[in-house]
């Protein structure tokens, strides 16, 4: 009897303790999936698009970025997207590149920097504002229109004879391009 | 007869009770054997699952994307890539990682650092919280330098990272 009872109880906790594993990983797993979703749909939410580049001066460039997607981006993320400009410099003959960071408050030599922002074609947002000129916080919600002016340095002055294009690339990777002259 | 008896029981009583004992502690022996050897399976296949698992969530949380790459010289090629993983790679297997440059149909593997060309290297250029490591949403710039003048072509670049996830990028030059 005793015997029957102990063995009882041990194969009771041996299949206690396989059931409590099985659903601890089962649970780990679960939550691993849900946040790779909420990463997948975070990245085919995302989209942004360029409604115009327009060179000011061979060392200043405006352009209009629409938030496209149909999820926002906090201000505080700005630091990490990315703005490449191809374009030929002055006095050479072949494009380059140059990576411009973002600098709101123009530290540096060169940067890009938003200066308004615009809702349906009027100025202002009223959704999570951007508190310009710092933008230290708000966010980019969808629909929104950021003005940004794009600095370079003498050194990377462009030749506008030729052609240039603005490359745009948000947090998570998301990227759009365009082109422009200037007027 | 009866004293004989008496004491045949007494005799059988104690001979079965010692058994009895005897035999439940074999049991309960190799029962706790059984179970020992049991569960040390059961958490040795519990602990590879495990490791299976969180190397499989780590690959899959790791993923890189070249989002620009062109020439500025004749001879260096800049790439930009950016973390669009969930996880962070620490810097000293950035160096691991594996690079592919070359014309659309010859491509070859370029060996990081090094003398001779060609040779790849990296620099962080948006390392937001200047930890050294290469965090999701920053973004690294690597330099090729080729021994040759670039051609005109289609040029292709293949950026594998350590856990085997690659990202392709090509570009053209119609100078």
């Amino acid at each position: 009897m005793l015997i029957t009872a102990s063995t009882l109880t041990i194969i009771i906790m041996l299949i206690f303790t396989q059931c409590t594993y099985i659903i601890q990983t089962g649970i780990g797993i679960y939550y691993e999936g849900l946040e790779a979703l909420r990463h997948r749909i975070s990245l085919e939410s995302t989209a942004i698009e360029i409604i115009n580049v327009t060179p000011q001066s061979n060392t200043t460039i405006y352009a209009r970025i629409k938030n496209t997607g149909s999820c926002s981006i906090p201000v505080i993320q700005f630091n990490k997207m990315e703005i490449f400009v191809i374009g030929t410099l002055v006095n050479y003959t072949y494009p380059t590149v140059i990576r411009v960071p973002f600098d709101q408050s123009s530290i540096r030599e060169e940067g890009w920097r938003v200066v308004s922002v615009y809702t349906n074609g009027v100025i202002g947002d009223v959704l999570n504002p951007i508190d310009l000129p710092s933008a230290l916080s708000g966010k980019w919600d969808p629909l929104e229109e950021l003005v940004i002016i794009i600095t370079l340095s003498n050194k990377h002055a462009l030749n506008l004879t030729h052609p240039i294009s603005v490359v745009f690339v948000a947090p998570n990777g998301v990227s759009t391009v365009e082109g422009g002259v200037q007027n | 007869m009866i004293t004989v008896c008496v004491g045949g029981n007494d005799a059988v009583v104690s001979t079965s009770f010692i058994s009895e004992a005897i035999i439940m502690i074999a049991a309960i022996v190799a029962t706790s054997v059984f179970a020992t050897t049991f569960m040390s399976g059961l958490y040795a296949v519990s602990d590879a699952n495990k490791f299976a698992i969180s190397r499989m969530e780590h690959e899959l949380k790791t993923e890189v994307k070249i989002i620009f790459a062109a020439p500025v010289s004749e001879t260096v090629i800049k790439v930009w890539l950016k973390n669009v993983g969930q996880s962070d790679i620490p810097s000293e297997l950035i160096g691991l990682s594996e690079l592919f440059f070359g014309s659309k149909t010859s491509f070859q593997h370029i060996p990081y650092g090094g003398v001779s060309l060609p040779r790849w290297y990296y620099e962080f250029v948006n390392d937001v919280d200047d930890d050294g490591r290469w965090d999701p949403s920053e973004t690294i710039e690597i330099t090729i330098e080729w021994p040759y003048s670039l051609q005109k072509g289609d040029y292709f670049i293949r950026f594998a990272i350590y856990t085997g996830k690659y990202t392709d990028f090509m570009f053209s030059i119609s100078r």
